[in-house]
């Protein structure tokens, strides 16, 4: 009977036509739970190595948060330091969930260790990584993700992901907020895009120019490049360039100046 | 609804050199995503070596490039002189700017050499006018990011012609191959003193 | 029976001790985990043998009347591409142990695109049969007693052909030759060991003794296959023929293959022959 006694009145719940909206308007309260950190990061692979960069640059809005966030991470390694990570991840898009990711990443390349007696491979890395970006399906990371590795041959390994989860292995990949000032720029340094060899043939026998792997110091500068031309052109990118080579003898981490402006 | 300066397509470059000019653009037409043209050119001749490239809404395009055909064709007979392209550039800002608050939806570019100083010159406006000059490069159109990009990447100071065409070439090429709506084909002008050269360029045909 | 006394020093009955299957005996024995290993002997012989080439694997069948149909009797299942197992003992708790593994392996593959390791896939399985007893708070269901079946694991992956054992039996043999008490707690993800051959079953100790003999590392698959044969036929009560044993291998090239009529019949042949 109580139960009956709770319910309202039936003239309460039924809206008639003449009847007048009695509640006040609900104040509509919302919550946005991302935002765009900027930067931008770049990956690029050589036959015996693989680099990744990124800004270090935050921003929110028109707003600079810090000079000094970087945007590549070891994964896996033994201590705070990254020391024996032979896995690189970059993150660009929101900072927050980069992070989170990053961290859970790192965990599980190291529980691999511990369950399976061997460190995981750049291919099991990436395909986890995919798992755990389709996992959050439906309230992803904000995050445009890069790793990077050696594969089981030593050659250099990319992998792109989007928010979540799909990926595929490329030679070279940027991404972030000036992902698309420098994307067509390697294209057509990395891969050769719309590059022919001189007087190999007349209209459409021309040969395309091929893609080979590059050597490292070529492509240590034109990551520079890709970076200094963003910086330029582009407000969320700035400040210092965090480079990353990953090579057989481990993970050598250096900054650049860039502008500040 | 969609973005009037996105609905068609399209790309425009223009680029410095020692002693030259170069312009350039991409040859598609679409309504959205759909190709209607492979053969748009979006550079015009008002003069012998003054070029005006237009992106932005094929119909203001056309109606723009008319407009100074018009306007062009009366200085000349009036002042009995071809139009040098800083004159076409203040003639472009004032003509925009008459439409301050219903603007045709374009994004021009120019490139030229005057014929007094026998200097390059190139510049680019905002849809309402707004004169944007550049030592270096001047990019619109719906590839606009990507050529920024390339642009920056290849281009250096005091390109001989020859390789001031392989510089905007690849920078539009490479530009446009990573933007949907621009593409198919391209036009390329290069500009020297006494000599304009047109190429087309094959490109990738998607 | 079990007497304690209270502070006071006057003695009060105590209940009995509700004998669990996690617990100890006052004797420090869990009766549970040795009745499994009665179950355990009670199975049917299964023989795995390792080589450099792959595993072999091989199981009496039983086929106790003429009206039974031989080929559904399964002692021998596929766990992954790469694994195989041969159980021998209460096939319903080897049933479960085994979907456990492919679900271990399955997901492995979903998140690492790779195939999971044998030694992992052991271990996987251990897991499971170590939660017995009564369920913690946050575990839904566990068996109420230790699986009574042993398994013999035999795969194949970066470290070449590989072969284990899961059995309860592993604590009883650390027990003998450590004199230490059941270890358990110390060991509490299970236990496991890896072996060039090994036998399990009813005929297990005859079976490995002849093991013991005839294993020598430079075997090729074919001896392999064969020792099984002759080892199984010695310690088998009814007479040895195609139909009542089933052999398997795991190879580099082939992943976990299991012996159809026309191969159990050649092997048998080959047998017959080579005695």
């Amino acid at each position: 009977m109580t139960s009956l006694m709770d319910h309202p009145s039936r003239g309460e719940t039924i809206g008639y036509s003449f009847s007048q909206p009695t509640a006040a308007p609900v104040k509509e309260h919302s919550f946005y739970p991302y935002t765009d950190n900027g930067g931008s990061t770049l990956g690029i692979t050589g036959s015996d190595f693989a680099i990744l960069a990124g800004d270090t640059r935050s921003t929110s809005g028109y707003n600079i948060n810090s000079r000094m966030v970087p945007k590549v991470f070891k994964i896996g390694g033994d201590d705070e330091t990254g020391e024996g990570a032979h896995i690189l991840l970059s993150v660009v898009g929101f900072a927050a969930d980069g992070n989170a990711l990053k961290e859970r990443l790192d965990t599980v390349v190291k529980m691999y260790k511990y369950q399976h007696g061997k460190s995981m491979s750049v291919g099991a890395c990436a395909q986890r990584l995919s798992t755990i970006l389709y996992q959050k399906r439906f309230f992803p990371y904000y995050v445009h993700a890069i790793l990077a590795g050696l594969d089981e041959e030593g050659k250099g390994a990319l992998y792109s992901y989007d928010p979540v989860g799909s990926y595929e292995r490329e030679q070279c990949r940027a991404a972030g907020a000036a992902s698309s000032l420098i994307m067509p720029f390697l294209d057509n340094q990395v891969n050769f895009k719309n590059q022919y060899i001189p007087g190999s043939g007349e209209g459409h026998a021309l040969e395309p120019k091929k893609a080979e792997p590059l050597p490292q110091e070529t492509v240590k500068q034109l990551v520079r490049d890709a970076f200094t031309s963003a910086v330029e052109r582009h407000i969320e990118v700035g400040d210092h360039l965090q480079v990353m080579i990953i090579t057989k003898d481990g993970v050598e981490e250096v900054y650049h100046p860039l502008k500040k402006d | 609804m969609a973005n009037p300066f996105d609905i068609n397509g399209g790309a425009c470059v223009a680029m410095v050199g020692k002693d030259c000019v170069a312009i350039a653009c991409d040859l598609r037409l679409g309504m959205q995503s759909l190709t209607v043209s492979n053969n748009f050119p979006k550079i015009f001749n008002y003069a012998p070596s003054t070029y005006l490239g237009l992106t932005g809404l094929a119909t203001d395009v056309n109606t723009v490039s008319d407009l100074f055909r018009y306007k062009v064709n009366m200085y000349r007979l009036r002042e009995e002189r071809h139009i040098a392209p800083q004159t076409l550039a203040n003639l472009v800002s004032s003509s925009l700017y008459e439409k301050r608050f219903g603007p045709f939806f374009i994004s021009p570019v120019i490139a030229g050499i005057n014929h007094t100083s026998g200097k390059p010159f190139i510049c680019g406006f905002d849809s309402i006018g707004c004169i944007d000059l550049a030592k270096d490069f001047i990019v619109s159109g719906t590839a606009s990011d990507q050529l920024f990009g390339t642009c920056e990447g290849l281009w250096e100071p005091d390109l001989s012609p020859e390789d001031l065409f392989e510089t905007i070439s690849q920078a539009l090429l490479s530009g446009v191959d990573r933007d949907a709506l621009s593409g198919w084909g391209a036009q390329v002008y290069i500009i020297e003193k006494d000599k304009v050269t047109q190429r087309l360029l094959k490109g990738r045909q998607d | 029976m079990f007497i304690a006394r209270s502070e006071y020093g006057k003695p009060h009955p105590v209940p009995p001790m509700p004998l669990g299957p996690t617990t100890f005996s006052p004797e420090g024995r869990l009766f549970q985990v040795e009745y499994s290993l009665e179950a355990i002997k009670l199975g049917s012989t299964a023989i795995g043998v390792a080589t450099s080439e792959g595993v072999i694997l091989g199981v009496e069948k039983r086929v106790t009347s003429t009206l039974l149909e031989a080929s559904s009797v399964e002692k021998i299942v596929e766990i992954d591409q790469h694994i195989g197992c041969a159980m021998s003992g209460l096939q319903a708790d080897a049933r479960n142990l085994v979907e456990h593994a492919r679900v271990e392996c399955q997901n492995h593959a979903f998140h690492y695109a790779e195939p999971l390791r044998v030694e992992s896939t052991t271990q996987a399985i251990c897991d499971l049969a170590l939660r017995f007893g009564e369920s913690g708070d946050d575990e839904e269901s566990v068996m109420s007693r230790p699986f009574g079946v042993a398994l013999l694991i035999a795969g194949h992956d970066e470290d070449g052909p590989q072969l284990y054992v899961m059995a309860f039996e592993h604590f009883h043999a650390r027990l003998a030759n450590l004199c230490l008490p059941f270890r358990y707690h110390a060991e509490p993800s299970g236990t496991f060991y890896r072996y060039d051959a090994k036998a399990i079953g009813s005929g297990s100790e005859g079976a490995q003794a002849e093991l013991q003999n005839e294993y020598h590392r430079s075997l090729t698959l074919a001896e392999a296959e064969t020792l099984v044969l002759k080892t199984l036929k010695q310690v088998m009560e009814e007479k040895l023929d195609s139909k009542n044993v089933q052999l398997a291998s795991v190879t580099k090239e082939n992943g976990f293959r299991i012996y159809n009529d026309e191969q159990m019949s050649q092997a048998v042949a080959q047998l017959g022959g080579n005695q």
